[in-house]
């Protein structure tokens, strides 16, 4: 019995060291990975001893991502490859797998990985367990594709202001095996204060690999950015700290930001826009009285400037009358819709090269549709007062203004055609400061189109010749009929305030806006007092198109509603198009510079000349006492 | 970007509360005084024959009309306003798509006219003034005080 | 200094007001509350549009539907209700007040069960860009011919809104 056990026994030890013989490699060692940068495409090659050739081993990095401008990220990802010699697993780095490390879409971003790298052989033998070891301090540096050019500008801005917080200075260019060289840094800046200097490499923020501007993004919600840098020509990885405890994101996550945006808001509607409306009614009311030839009423103040303050203290006293009858709650919700509509398109008015509330990407498309708020508005409000003239005025008055909307609209489109852009300062920057160079003088077929602009804004804004809506002589106050004091003052301080948003739009689209004769964009941007002389020419030109607005309501018979809609729609919105497709053409045609140039001045040149017999025939009008007013003045 | 919105909206917000602040302090400004006068908008001094009537808008329906041709031009509009900022790019790549490009949007518009000369052949886009009625004369002399 | 997020507090805003507006779009007796209500919503959905980074949708979304729709709507209460009739022109419906409050008990119940146990996958980070430029690139390259038909699709649609308002106008010529 003893004996059979022992035999036994010995069968089995000896089967079990056979067993352990044949259970293929004992030990496999995992050493490095190569290259540490990777994109997709790229073959990854983890390095080690004792592979089984030919095997197909299971990998997972497990550790954490560093993404410029995010928190650390902790994951787990598997990959596959095939070990193609004792030494060497291959791995091919596929698209899918670099989505896992740096993300999908746009979001995709330049990502470090380190942790630990787990690779394991499935068994010889079917049935035993894997074999598998961890390289622990593996670092994996993988690029996304290539972002759209815009993503691109936009984060390699976010990191030049992140480094300019922090007080460096980034040289312009860098070197090939990647970083961040460090041009100067502020004295006194976080950075001096961490300790880093001038010509130092920075080779890594926070554990993320500093490949380009575009990756110096703090995740921003943290105390410290750790750099790692390296000093002169020692290979030496030295680490610095930087505070950036209060290092924000760009859009404001505080209340600090907000809180200026309605300052900048409050100044410019407070400080400009009613000035300028109530300066323009003294203005009209002058020269009305000059143009009439009629005594000037009592004013008040000295040239009668006062008056229109006068007038708003005034519509202060007033008692205010909610009309019982119709809608009370539509009554009082009118006028903010309608100030609420004009003050809006004060945040893209370009009164400066960097003078601009918001440079919104959709810009002149914005300002035609915050004025949709407001014909709702003048609807309503006609609607509220239970009034047949308020109603009447209010429909007339939408009807026009949204007859009158579509050539507009399409006037614009043609100046987007020719520059490329919603951008108000861009369509600006496509022109030039002396007037052959704006678009008005461009073509003959620009010129129309300012021309049709101009009507159809200033039937939008209805004022004369087509302000039958609300005129005094027609229907009480049109739409605002029923309203009393503040109330109506809001709706006329509206459309005065609108009145200027037209002329200025105008200004910039057509004639240049800030740009001043003779002064380059670059000159502007340096000086910032050249900017303020930029701000006064924009008001000067938007001021000669608001002459001329008053000087037309002075001159001309009014036009019926009915009339001035059939005009829209048979006779404005055809020729829009048709100007429209002559722009395209001209934007697909273009003619070379001097050719353009060349048109440019003859335009110019021309209406120079218009200008000077139209001048000289109301010369003669004014002195001749029989002079036939009803004259050709062009003759 | 969320920047620029926040400015729209700081604007909008300011815009309300100037209109509301003037309300207040033109109330505190006015003080207290009872109603004295009707409330109703219609002219106190009205004989009693024109007794305020509820108002009814005695209008061409055709207004309606308008805003419907106006909505479809809008949304045209509103779809050639993207074409118009890409045509300067697709003229600059090469003659061949600047034409393509060129050829579309004219088809586009060409439509549309189309619809429009609809319109215009059946004389949905004249407006009359009153339903029924004749014209008054087309213009009318602006010579009152500039409020 | 607190760090509040502003994209959150503006959605919730927006959130309120869309709601609200459509709340009173829902409840309100004359119709042209409702048309202020709708307004309302309107202006939500282009401030949502706007904060996911589509700013062209946005001001198109106020341009035409503000601008134009809700003009059709008003222009359309206005012509054909006095004041009297149409400050009580939207009444709810007196019969079946029960059940419907019923059903939206369960159906409130329902979706916010489901809104509260789905795994809702999480989009990409949102990156803020314009959006013209590329919808602009889109109607003249890959998506052109749905851009031409578009015009036809207009063309139709005002033939025919002008031949059955036509019909209407004759009809109801007499105010």
């Amino acid at each position: 019995m003893r004996l059979a056990l022992h035999v036994f026994a010995l069968v089995l030890v000896s089967l079990a060291s056979s067993c352990a013989r044949d259970a293929g490699p004992q030990l496999i060692e995992v050493l490095d990975l190569a290259p540490h940068e990777v994109e997709a495409g790229d073959r990854v090659e983890v390095l080690g001893a004792s592979f089984p050739q030919g095997k197909h081993a299971k990998m997972t990095f497990r550790g954490t991502l560093h993404r410029p401008g995010e928190k650390p990220e902790s994951a787990e990802i598997p990959a596959e490859g095939d070990a193609t010699s004792a030494t060497q697993i291959s791995i091919d780095f596929t698209e899918g797998l670099q989505q896992l490390f740096c993300g999908v879409g746009e979001g995709a971003a330049h990502t470090t990985f380190d942790g630990e790298l787990e690779v394991s052989f499935p068994a010889a033998t079917a049935g035993a367990p894997a074999v598998s070891t961890t390289l622990h301090a593996a670092t994996l540096d993988v690029r996304p594709p290539t972002p759209r050019r815009a993503v691109l500008d936009a984060r390699r801005t976010e990191g030049e202001r992140a480094l300019a917080y922090m007080g460096i200075r980034p040289a312009k260019t860098s070197p090939p095996s990647g970083g961040i060289v460090v041009e100067s840094v502020e004295p006194g800046s976080r950075a001096d204060k961490a300790g880093i200097q001038a010509n130092d490499l920075l080779t890594s923020l926070d554990k993320l690999r500093l490949t380009s501007l575009a990756d110096a993004i703090p995740a921003g919600a943290q105390l410290l950015a750790t750099f790692t840098l390296r000093r002169g020509t020692s290979p030496a990885e030295i680490t610095r700290e930087v505070h950036i405890e209060s290092y924000r994101g760009s859009p404001p996550a505080d209340l600090y930001g907000a809180a200026l945006l309605i300052a900048i808001a409050a100044a410019v509607i407070i400080f400009f826009m009613a000035p300028t409306a109530g300066a323009l009614t003294w203005v009209e009311r002058r020269v009305a009285g000059r143009m009439r030839s009629r005594a000037r009423a009592n004013e008040a103040g000295r040239r009668r400037a006062l008056t229109w303050r006068a007038d708003g203290i005034k519509m202060l006293l007033e008692k205010d009358v909610v009309p019982s009858a119709r809608d009370s709650r539509l009554f009082r919700l009118a006028p903010y819709l309608v100030f609420i509509g004009v003050s809006a398109s004060f945040v893209v008015m370009p009164f400066g090269q960097y003078l601009i509330a918001a440079d919104l990407d959709v810009g002149i498309l914005y300002v035609l549709a915050v004025t949709s708020l407001v014909t709702v508005g003048l609807l309503s409000g006609g609607w509220a007062a239970d009034n047949e003239y308020s109603l009447t005025g209010g429909i007339r008055a939408a009807g026009q203004i949204v007859s009158c909307q579509v050539p507009g609209a399409i006037a614009v489109a043609c100046i987007v055609m020719m520059t490329g852009s919603l951008r108000l300062q861009e369509i600006i920057h496509a022109q030039g400061g002396w007037p052959w160079e704006w678009f008005l003088f461009k073509n003959p077929v620009t010129f129309a189109t300012f021309c049709l602009l101009f009507t159809t804004a200033l039937a939008q804004v209805n004022r004369a010749p087509f302000e039958l809506p609300e005129a005094e002589s027609e229907a009480a106050a049109g739409y605002a009929t029923g309203y009393v004091g503040v109330r109506y003052l809001f709706f006329f301080f509206a459309e005065w305030a609108n009145v200027f948003v037209m002329c200025g739009i105008a200004a910039a689209l057509f004639m240049g806006g800030w740009q001043v004769p003779g002064l380059s964009t670059g000159a502007q941007e340096a000086h910032f007092g050249l900017q303020l002389v930029g701000a006064l020419v924009f008001l000067a030109k938007a001021w000669m198109l608001l002459a001329l607005v008053i000087w037309i309501r002075l001159t001309w018979p009014r036009v019926r509603v009915e009339r001035m809609m059939a005009l829209c729609w048979k006779r404005f919105v055809p020729m829009a198009f048709a100007a429209f497709a002559l722009c395209a053409g001209w934007v697909v045609w273009s003619p070379g510079r001097t050719a353009q140039t060349v048109m440019g001045v003859g335009m110019f040149a021309v209406f120079c000349v218009a200008l000077a017999r139209f001048a000289q025939r109301v010369r003669y009008n004014l002195h001749a006492p029989q002079a036939d007013a009803r004259l050709n003045p062009f003759l | 970007m969320l920047t620029a919105y926040a400015t729209v909206l700081a604007f909008m917000l300011v815009a309300a509360t100037l209109v509301s602040g003037s309300l207040l302090v033109a109330r505190f400004v006015r003080g207290r005084r009872p109603p004295t006068a009707p409330e109703s908008t219609q002219d106190v001094s009205d004989a009693p024959e024109s007794a305020p009537h509820p108002a009814r808008f005695n209008f061409d329906p055709r207004f309606c009309l308008v805003a419907f041709v106006f909505v479809v031009f809008d949304v045209a509009v509103a779809f050639l306003v993207p074409v118009a900022v890409v045509l300067k790019r697709w003229a600059a790549e090469s003659r061949g798509t600047g034409v393509r490009a060129l050829i579309e949007v004219f088809a586009f518009a060409g439509v549309l006219l189309l619809g429009l000369a609809y319109a215009r052949k059946n004389g949905d886009l004249e407006v009359e003034a009153t339903a029924g009625g004749a014209s008054p004369p087309t213009t009318v002399p602006s010579d009152d005080d500039p409020a | 200094m607190a760090r509040v997020d502003i994209a959150g507090v503006a959605f919730v805003a927006l959130a309120l007001l869309t709601l609200g507006s459509a709340a009173i779009v829902a409840f309100a007796r004359s119709v042209m509350h409702s048309a202020a209500g709708l307004l309302g919503v309107l202006c939500g959905v282009a401030g949502f549009y706007a904060l996911l980074s589509a700013d062209f949708l946005a001001a198109v979304q106020l341009l035409v539907y503000v601008g134009g729709t809700l003009v059709v709507f008003l222009f359309a209460v206005m012509l054909t209700l006095t004041s009297a009739r149409a400050a009580s022109s939207n009444e709810p419906i007196a019969t079946g007040r029960r059940a419907a409050g019923w059903a939206t008990i369960a159906l409130a119940f329902a979706l916010v069960t489901i809104a509260l146990d789905t795994i809702w996958p999480l989009g990409e980070k949102l990156v803020q860009l314009p959006t013209t430029a590329k919808l602009g690139h889109a109607l003249l390259g890959p998506y052109a011919l749905p851009f031409e038909l578009l015009a036809l699709l207009l063309l139709a649609t005002t033939v025919g809104a002008l031949a059955i308002a036509r019909s209407a106008v004759k009809v109801g010529a007499e105010p």
